[in-house]
């Protein structure tokens, strides 16, 4: 496919990235000739400088030849206009980010998919409610639902405590929790490792797995012994995300907003019902205090300072936060943030952003893939076809890529267990994790 | 350096050329040649594939290049072709000094045409053919070939692409560079094709000659199968063909390529070719009334030797219908300026490249006008786009860099030939990958009376002038070789 990608941020290399590897043609257009000289060093793509929303600029890319237009640059009228454009001009598919809620939230009268953009992103919806979902399952550092909330997915950090380490599922005591969920992955060292039978745990290792909710929650009792659920989420900045992920968790925890613009905080606090918004500077020991930090509080820094935002953390850390997360944009502070395990869990908006595209992109044939937080890997959720080769097939003759792992399998809206002489059935939706070298693969294995 | 995917990726190409010399034996055995000097084209292809395998096996892994990988594996990489190209000119006995036969593989493949040798009547087809068939493959590139057809390059074809194509800008015909690859060598086989049936249905060579002078012309090389070069044929028809192609040749590929897709306008829109076209054709036009006047044949043919010359040297071919030597001066001096120009950035010809020169002017102008007034801004334009003062500050260094290699390598030069105009000219025809020279070089010459040792240094300019100074001599600073 021929794809133009407007934006030369952190989403947009993201996004040239994921596509490259699956041999897509892509061109990227941006106004900021640095951005893209970075972007091109690195990616076997086309490069265009100029505006997005310039017609002359999209006729050099071509864009009318092209399959799709994704713009995600950080202006919303941008990213709407290069969008419309290119629909009139005849390409296949639109993509637009867009941050402004009153975009999408507006009557259905005034609706941007009406005007031709195919999907509408915004990214820091998305985001939020990530962080909301970790926040309300204390001990996950990731936790999304699939198949209408029957199957959940969730990862969480093998800490000092935990009945797992240095043990081989087999040598565990409660084998009967084990088997209830499936591990998919495991993140250890910034490497991907895909589980098998004899996978040793170990300390700070991040482990990924599939189940039905209340299983993951018991498991999560188990595994997490010293988590208790919080009693308050402090939030530092109350930018877009910060504000929206209060919508989201006020009426479920208490929570507290720092804002230290005037008039920002008292445009948070006609938003808001129930959070406690203080307009104080979250870098300082005395609004940290004033916030009622205690024991069982979570902290999430998500002003746009990275810097900031990790410090913040840490001085959180110190007076006791039991669960800390950041928002970093620049994307080459994130291994060494979690190299160093500074803070629980690092949220980067970019990501979610990324994920609803590749989503999108296989929507044809795949019904969703979803990417982990910063694995090289993918959720594929993969419809058998009737009469095809893999109907009738049992599990355990299936030869399975080695970094793939078959998660679970959903029959008329019943989760199965995938053991090995389950036999494969047409319309069972098999979810498999696999490494994203691995996806070509897959996909011509059961497609 | 990634020393390990560095070689791995040489031995690929050391391949492709094990499996074209081979191919050379076919040719061989098909016109009835002596069974030795087929096998000595087999042995020479089976030690290139075999050393490829052994390489390309104690080398295998993940491929990750730099930029910094990208100039290793080409200047490599062309060293290596060299090496083993010169296999069967040593083990048929055609050329048996193994640095003279090197610097006739580095001629074909950098498509200079510099030859040693001077009865080339004398020469097996089978031979004939892999001389010719050197520059079809160093035209174009072999690595940008490698990018084409290996799948698993991504943005290292970027890098190799970057050190191997010739220009200041490279451009992208597509969003992948594998498939500009593929369109690029496709532009070029097809055109080398056409000209090779013209040349045998409307120029009346047999099909061998009208392979060998069309893979020849395509590459601006200027191997020809015979000693006389293209004058041997001595046909008007012939002569026309080749000018054409040669200025064909000596055109930015994407233009052709453009052409080719139904948009034959972009050719005159282009700045680099306006400034070619109306150049080449003035060059022509002069060099026809100085010769014409000097009295040396008629009108006609004066025209014909002046347009087929100042062809061939523009586009660094360096194919020959006349003695340009016995011209008066004039023509001769603006035939050597002309070999420093040489053909556009992004063809097949060498030289400093028409765009760079052209850049160069307007820098001098602008540099005039600033000084009648000081504060004046004046954005360079090129065919109406701005151009980057990095591009403008890089040619400038090209320029500065050029010229002193000449100076230098022509000093040495004096040490190895009779007199100054050879010691100037054979640096410039190497550098320039144009060939022949003047004097003891000139077109009726050839460079088997310099020494070994004089061969290997215009080896090692032949090399420098292809890759475009940058890439090779890049290797000689200290910190490349260092993490």
């Amino acid at each position: 496919m021929r794809i133009v990608i407007i934006g030369a941020g952190n989403a947009g290399r993201q996004l040239a990235m994921r596509l490259c590897e699956e041999k897509h043609s892509v061109v990227m257009i941006d106004a900021n000739p640095q951005a893209l000289a970075q972007a091109e060093a690195g990616l076997d793509i086309l490069t265009i400088c100029g505006q997005g929303s310039n017609p002359s600029v999209l006729e050099q890319a071509q864009s009318e030849k092209s399959d799709l237009l994704i713009a995600v640059t950080d202006n919303d009228e941008v990213n709407i206009l290069s969008c419309l454009l290119g629909h009139a001009a005849g390409v296949k598919g639109t993509i637009a980010r867009v941050t402004n809620p009153d975009f999408i939230n507006s009557h259905s009268d005034y609706d941007l998919h009406k005007m031709g953009i195919d999907l509408i992103i915004n990214q820091k919806q998305e985001c939020a409610r990530e962080v909301f979902n970790m926040l309300q399952m204390p001990g996950a550092l990731e936790a999304f639902d699939l198949f209408a909330g029957k199957v959940m997915v969730a990862g969480f950090s093998v800490n000092a405590v935990s009945p797992l380490i240095d043990r081989t599922p087999a040598e565990c005591d409660r084998l009967d929790l084990i088997q209830s969920v499936r591990v998919i992955a495991i993140r250890r060292d910034n490497e991907l490792v895909v589980p098998h039978g004899n996978t040793v745990f170990k300390q700070k290792d991040l482990v990924y797995l599939v189940g039905q909710r209340e299983d993951i929650a018991k498991f999560f009792e188990w595994v997490c012994p010293d988590i208790e659920p919080f009693e308050k989420v402090i939030i530092a900045g109350g930018g877009d995300l910060g504000l929206m992920l209060a919508k989201f968790v006020e009426n479920e925890i208490d929570c507290v907003l720092l804002e230290q613009d005037e008039e920002r905080a008292r445009f948070c606090s006609a938003e808001l019902n129930k959070t406690l918004i203080l307009r104080a500077d979250a870098l300082t020991e005395s609004a940290l205090e004033e916030s009622g930090l205690h024991d069982r509080t979570a902290f999430v820094a998500l002003t746009g300072d990275d810097e900031g935002n990790i410090m913040n953390c840490l001085m959180a850390q110190k007076k006791g936060a039991s669960f800390t997360a950041t928002q970093i944009t620049r994307t080459d502070f994130i291994p060494v943030v979690e190299s160093l395990y500074l803070v629980n869990r690092v949220v980067s908006p970019y990501i979610s952003t990324t994920n609803a595209i590749l989503h999108w992109l296989r929507s044809k044939k795949v019904r969703t893939a979803s990417l982990l937080h910063n694995l090289p890997g993918e959720l594929l959720d993969i419809i058998i076809a009737p009469n095809h080769k893999m109907d009738g097939r049992r599990i355990m003759d299936i030869k399975i890529p080695s970094k793939a792992i078959i998660a679970t399998i959903m029959r008329h809206g019943e989760v199965m267990t995938a053991t090995g002489d389950l036999q494969l059935q047409a319309d069972d939706r098999v979810l498999i994790f696999c490494h994203s070298d691995a996806v070509k693969k897959i996909q011509s294995l059961f497609m | 350096m990634n020393k390990r995917a560095v070689f791995h990726l040489v031995s690929y190409m050391t391949l492709v050329i094990g499996v074209a010399i081979i191919a050379c034996a076919g040719i061989s055995f098909l016109y009835d040649e002596p069974v030795e000097i087929q096998m000595s084209l087999i042995y020479a292809g089976l030690i290139a594939m075999v050393s490829a395998g052994v390489v390309g096996v104690l080398t295998r892994g993940d491929i990750n290049l730099s930029r910094r990988d990208g100039f290793g594996i080409v200047t490599f990489g062309w060293i290596s072709a060299t090496i083993f190209g010169s296999l069967p000119y040593i083990f048929s006995g055609v050329i048996a000094h193994p640095v003279s036969a090197m610097f006739e593989t580095m001629s074909g493949f950098t498509t200079t045409g510099a030859s040693v040798l001077s009865d080339l009547e004398t020469i097996p087809r089978g031979i004939h053919f892999w001389r010719a068939l050197t520059h079809w493959f160093g035209g174009m590139g072999v690595l940008v070939l490698c990018v084409a057809i290996l799948p698993f390059l991504g943005v290292g074809g970027m890098q190799i692409y970057r050190a191997e194509m010739p220009g200041p800008s490279k451009d992208r015909l597509t969003p992948r560079i594998a498939t500009t690859a593929k369109l690029l060598w496709g532009v070029y086989a097809l055109l080398t094709l056409i000209e090779a049936v013209l040349l045998k249905f409307a120029g009346g060579m047999d099909w061998f000659d009208s392979f060998c002078h069309a893979f020849g012309t395509m590459a601006t090389g200027g191997f020809s199968t015979r000693s006389a070069s293209v004058g041997a044929f001595d046909s008007a028809i012939v002569d026309a063909i080749i000018i054409v192609f040669m200025f064909l040749a000596g055109v930015n590929f994407s233009l052709h390529y453009y052409a080719l897709t139904g948009k034959p306008q972009r050719y005159f829109k282009d700045p680099e070719f306006r400034f070619y076209f109306f150049f080449l054709i003035g060059s022509t036009l002069f060099i026809t009334f100085n010769i014409w006047a000097a009295d040396l044949a008629s009108f006609t043919r004066c025209f014909r030797d002046a347009a087929f010359t100042a062809t061939s040297v523009l586009t660094t071919t360096g194919f020959g219908t006349a003695n340009f030597d016995q011209w008066p001066d004039a023509s001769r001096l603006l035939l050597v300026v002309m070999m420093f120009m040489g053909g556009c950035a992004g063809s097949t010809g060498g030289g400093m490249k028409i765009v760079r020169v052209f850049i160069m002017l307007k820098k001098v102008v602008r540099e005039l006008k600033t000084f009648m007034r000081p504060s004046a801004v004046i954005q360079m334009k090129l065919g109406g786009k701005p151009v980057q003062q990095e591009i403008i500050s890089h040619i400038s260094a090209f320029f500065a860099i050029f010229v002193l290699i000449v100076a230098l390598g022509s000093l040495i030069m004096t040490f190895f030939t009779p007199d100054i105009v050879t010691a100037v000219t054979c640096v410039i025809a190497t550098l320039g990958n144009i060939g022949p020279g003047l004097n003891a070089v000139g077109i009726t010459q050839n460079y088997g009376d310099i020494s070994p040792v004089g061969q290997g240094i215009l080896t090692f300019f032949m090399l420098l002038g292809r890759l475009e100074l940058y890439t090779v001599l890049i290797l000689f600073l200290p910190s490349f070789w260092k993490k």
